[in-house]
C-alpha cells in the first residue's frame, strides 16, 4: 500500500474474497495456490493497516 | 328603507360579509367522498355542527369520522342550492388520538399499495465508501450515528443532507433532500434517514405520504432510523432495511473492523488449511500412486525373479549332464584305446582286406589270382593269392 489515497478498500476486500471463493474449489493448483495465499495475506495486511490508520470524513453537502 | 335586492345579490352580499379565512376545530362526522373528486363532512361539537366542503386534490391526510381536526378555510352560501358550508383548505389533525387513526390509515392503504412488500427490499452494500445521511446536523440522532459508525469503522466518508426533521419546511426539505441524492452523482451507495425519538406530531414528516413515497422511490438503498426502539414511522417500513434507532443503523451499514480483522485473519487461515490440505492429500495420493505402481511391478519382477531361480536350476542341471558325459566319453576312450584293433596289429597280428576293403576272415573268401591288400602294425603289404589252401592250418 504505497498511498492510502489510491486504495481501493472495497475492491481489494473483493479480491480477497474472490481468492477465498477460488479456494473452495476442488481442483486447486498448488503452485498457483501458493500465489494466491501470498496476494490474499498482502490483501489482509494492505486491508488491516487501512482501517488501523484512516478516519472517517464528514461532509456536508450544499444545496 | 331596506333595498330590495336578487337572490344572487343578497347571496353575494351575505358571502363578502361573511368573507374571509377562519380556523375551526372540532370532530369530523359524516365523512364520504362524492365522485372520487369532492369531499363532504359535517364539523361538530358538543353544541353545533356546520358543513365542510373539499376537494380530494387538497386535502391529502386521510380523514375518517370521529377525528379531532382544526380546519382553515372560508364559510360560504352556495348560489345554486343556497347551502351554507365551510370550503376547506387544509385540514390538521389535533390529538394523538387523530393522529394515530391518519396514521393506520394511511399505512392501511400504502401497505395495499405494496409500499412496504418484504419482496422489493434490496440488499445494502457491503462495505460503503460513502454514505448519504438525511439528518438534522445538530441532532442528537446524527452525533449518535458518526459516533457509533467511528467506533466501528475507518475510512468511510459521510455526505450530510442537513434537513430540519420536525416543523413546516420538513416534509419538503426531506423530500428535496431525496431528490438531490438520487439526481446528483454523489457516489453514496446507501443512504441513511435518521431522527430521534419523539411523539406521533414530532415524527408527523416521517409519517407524511410523500416523504414515504420518496423513501420507496429511492434508487439508492435507503436504512431508516427514526426514534426509539418501540417508535415505528411509514418510513420505517418504506426503506430497504429498518433501523431501530440511528446508531442501530451505523451497526447496520457498516461492520465492527475489530470483528472485520478477525474474519480477514480467518480468510488468511482458511486459504492457508486449503493449501496444508491440499498439500496433505498430494502427499497421500503420491504415495498413493507409488503403492499402485510397484504393486503393478511386483507381480512381472517376481515372474523374473523365479524364472532367473529356474535358470540357475537348469544350469546346475546341464552342468552335471555334461559332466557326466565328459566322464562317460573319457572312460569310452579308455576302452576305445583298450580295444584299439591297430594296438593287436603292433602286437604282430594283421588284417586282410580284400580290393573292396571287406575284411577277409576265410580262405574260401579269395579264389587264387586275386589280389588283397594286408594291413600290418606298421604299413600295408598288397599281395596276390598263389594257392589257396582252403581248409588246414598254414604251419
Amino acid at each position: 500500500m504505497s498511498a492510502d489515497k489510491k486504495f481501493n478498500f472495497s475492491k481489494s476486500y473483493q479480491e480477497l474474497q474472490n481468492i477465498v471463493a477460488w479456494f473452495e474449489k476442488d481442483d486447486v493448483d498448488l503452485e498457483e495456490g501458493i500465489k494466491k495465499f501470498e496476494e490474499g495475506a498482502k490483501l489482509v495486511a494492505d486491508l488491516k493497516k487501512y482501517l488501523d490508520t484512516m478516519e472517517n470524513k464528514i461532509k456536508e453537502l450544499k444545496n | 328603507m331596506l333595498p330590495i335586492m336578487s337572490v344572487s345579490e343578497f347571496i353575494s352580499q351575505i358571502n363578502e360579509i361573511i368573507g374571509g379565512e377562519f380556523i375551526i376545530e372540532g370532530e369530523i362526522s359524516q365523512y364520504k367522498v362524492s365522485q372520487g373528486k369532492w369531499i363532504f363532512f359535517d364539523l361538530k361539537d358538543d353544541k353545533a355542527v356546520v358543513n365542510c366542503f373539499a376537494t380530494v386534490f387538497s386535502l391529502k391526510q386521510p380523514l375518517e369520522d370521529g377525528m379531532k381536526v382544526r380546519v382553515l378555510g372560508y364559510p360560504k352560501v352556495h348560489d345554486k342550492s343556497g347551502r351554507f358550508s365551510v370550503t376547506v383548505q387544509k385540514v390538521e389533525l389535533v390529538g394523538e388520538g387523530s393522529l394515530k387513526k391518519a396514521y393506520l390509515l394511511l399505512k392501511k392503504k400504502l401497505e395495499e399499495e405494496g409500499l412496504f412488500a418484504v419482496d422489493r427490499k434490496r440488499a445494502l452494500p457491503d462495505l460503503p465508501a460513502k454514505i448519504g445521511v438525511i439528518a438534522s446536523r445538530d441532532s442528537a440522532a446524527f452525533g449518535d450515528f458518526v459516533r457509533i459508525l467511528n467506533n466501528r469503522w475507518s475510512g468511510v466518508e459521510i455526505n450530510l443532507y442537513h434537513v430540519a426533521v420536525q416543523g413546516e419546511q420538513s416534509v419538503g426539505e426531506i423530500i428535496e433532500a431525496f431528490k438531490f441524492f438520487n439526481t446528483n452523482d454523489t457516489g453514496c451507495e446507501v443512504i441513511v434517514l435518521i431522527r430521534g425519538g419523539g411523539s406521533l406530531e414530532d415524527l408527523a414528516a416521517f409519517n407524511n405520504e410523500e416523504v414515504v413515497r420518496a423513501v420507496y422511490s429511492s434508487k439508492i438503498p435507503v436504512v431508516c432510523g427514526v426514534g426509539h426502539e418501540r417508535d415505528e414511522s411509514l418510513c420505517d417500513f418504506a426503506s430497504d432495511v429498518r433501523a431501530s434507532t440511528p446508531s442501530n443503523a451505523a451497526e447496520i451499514v457498516m461492520p465492527d473492523k475489530q470483528e472485520f480483522k478477525i474474519n480477514l485473519d480467518y480468510d488468511v487461515e482458511h486459504i492457508f488449511d486449503s493449501i496444508r490440505n491440499k498439500i496433505l492429500r498430494q502427499r497421500r495420493s503420491v504415495e498413493q500412486y507409488f503403492y499402485t505402481i510397484s504393486s503393478v511391478l511386483e507381480a512381472p519382477l517376481q515372474k523374473c525373479r523365479s524364472l532367473m531361480e529356474n535358470f540357475r536350476h537348469s544350469q546346475a542341471y546341464l552342468e552335471n549332464i555334461l559332466s557326466r558325459r565328459q566322464a562317460f566319453v573319457l572312460s569310452a576312450q579308455r576302452l576305445f584305446n583298450s580295444v584299439d584293433p591297430r594296438r593287436v596289429l603292433k602286437r604282430g597280428f594283421s588284417i586282410t582286406r580284400n580290393m573292396k576293403g571287406l575284411i577277409v576272415r576265410s580262405a574260401k573268401q579269395l579264389d587264387a589270382g586275386e589280389e588283397f591288400v594286408v594291413e600290418l602294425g606298421e604299413g600295408n603289404l598288397f599281395g596276390q593269392v598263389i594257392k589257396n589252401k582252403k581248409q588246414g592250418k598254414l604251419l
